[in-house]
């Protein structure tokens, strides 16, 4: 089972700590406002989770590879129930 | 990534800059680089940069709280990431800045004399003469030097209190110049849209 981190988008300040903490690169900020994570390049490894400082980011599994890049909502299926 | 570029040392910046403040007050002036800087990078490019790569606080809180371990890295209370605090105490924190160039304009227009006093979380004055030797120019410089200096170390008290408490950089959620930036980029962002 893969696991991919997801940003709370409503909840980040765009400090860009889960950025730096990033070793993949999987990590942009954009526009400033929020922090997009690239399914494609996430490992799942939580580093990006430990430094957020809001504390916002949660490691999830997912079901399939992703399909889209910079897509954080389709094909993620939580397994855990 | 893991290779430090020269803008990751930039937190002995802020370091130097809050001891030169402890000799001499005129230094406080360099500060306004950590305020136009920031504006200026989100108002021209749209993003963060600032916070992202060149911050020097955000480095400093991280090294301590981090390397050092000053740091119980919990999670912070909901309320403290919540927008309404977080714009609340930005609006706050601009008030009290209001406030501060109001007290700088009266010394300028000579109806205040120079106060030498450190203001510490906008309510504990300490006496600061020792790094003041007098200005070339309008005793107001001097005051806008006390007032920013106070600014300045009142946030970075705060930044270690919730870098103590919570992680390294939770000063970063509700710090007023990254809220001001990502409200500047949330607005520019929505434009492009
Ligand atoms: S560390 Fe957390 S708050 Fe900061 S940009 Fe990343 S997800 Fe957002
Ligand atoms: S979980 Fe690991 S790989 Fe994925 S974004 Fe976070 S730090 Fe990068
Ligand atoms: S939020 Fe404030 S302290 Fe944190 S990186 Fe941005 S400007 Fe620096």
């Amino acid at each position: 089972m893969k696991k991919k981190a997801f940003v709370n988008q409503k909840l980040c300040v765009a400090c860009g700590c889960c950025l730096k903490a990033c070793k993949l690169g999987a990590v942009s900020i954009p526009t400033g406002v929020y922090a997009v994570i690239d399914a494609l390049k996430c490992v799942g490894c939580g580093m990006c989770e430990k430094n957020c400082p809001a504390g916002i980011i949660t490691i999830s599994k997912v079901n399939q590879e992703p399909v889209e890049q910079k897509n954080l909502t389709k094909g993620m299926v939580d397994t855990d129930e | 990534m893991s290779k430090k570029k020269w803008y990751d040392y930039l937190w002995l910046f802020s370091c130097t800059y809050l001891i030169l403040g402890f000799f001499n007050i005129l230094f406080a002036w360099l500060g306004l680089i950590c305020f136009v800087t920031p504006l200026a990078i989100s108002l021209i490019n749209g993003n963060k940069a600032y916070c992202n790569k060149y911050c020097g606080r955000g480095q400093l809180f991280s090294l301590l709280g981090g390397r050092f371990g000053l740091s119980r890295k919990k999670d912070m209370p909901m309320w403290m990431k919540t927008p309404y605090f977080r714009y609340g105490f930005l609006l706050f924190f601009l008030t009290m800045f209001g406030i501060m160039i109001w007290n700088t304009y009266l010394v300028f227009a000579g109806a205040e004399s120079l106060r030498q006093v450190v203001t510490l979380l906008w309510t504990f004055k300490v006496p600061w003469q020792w790094a003041y030797r007098g200005t070339l120019f309008s005793a107001g410089v001097a005051q806008f030097a006390f007032g920013f200096y106070s600014v300045m170390l009142t946030s970075t008290i705060l930044g270690l209190v919730t870098m103590i408490l919570f992680k390294p950089r939770s000063w970063c959620v509700y710090c007023p110049m990254g809220t001001m930036t990502q409200m500047i980029c949330r607005i520019k962002a929505g434009r492009n849209n």
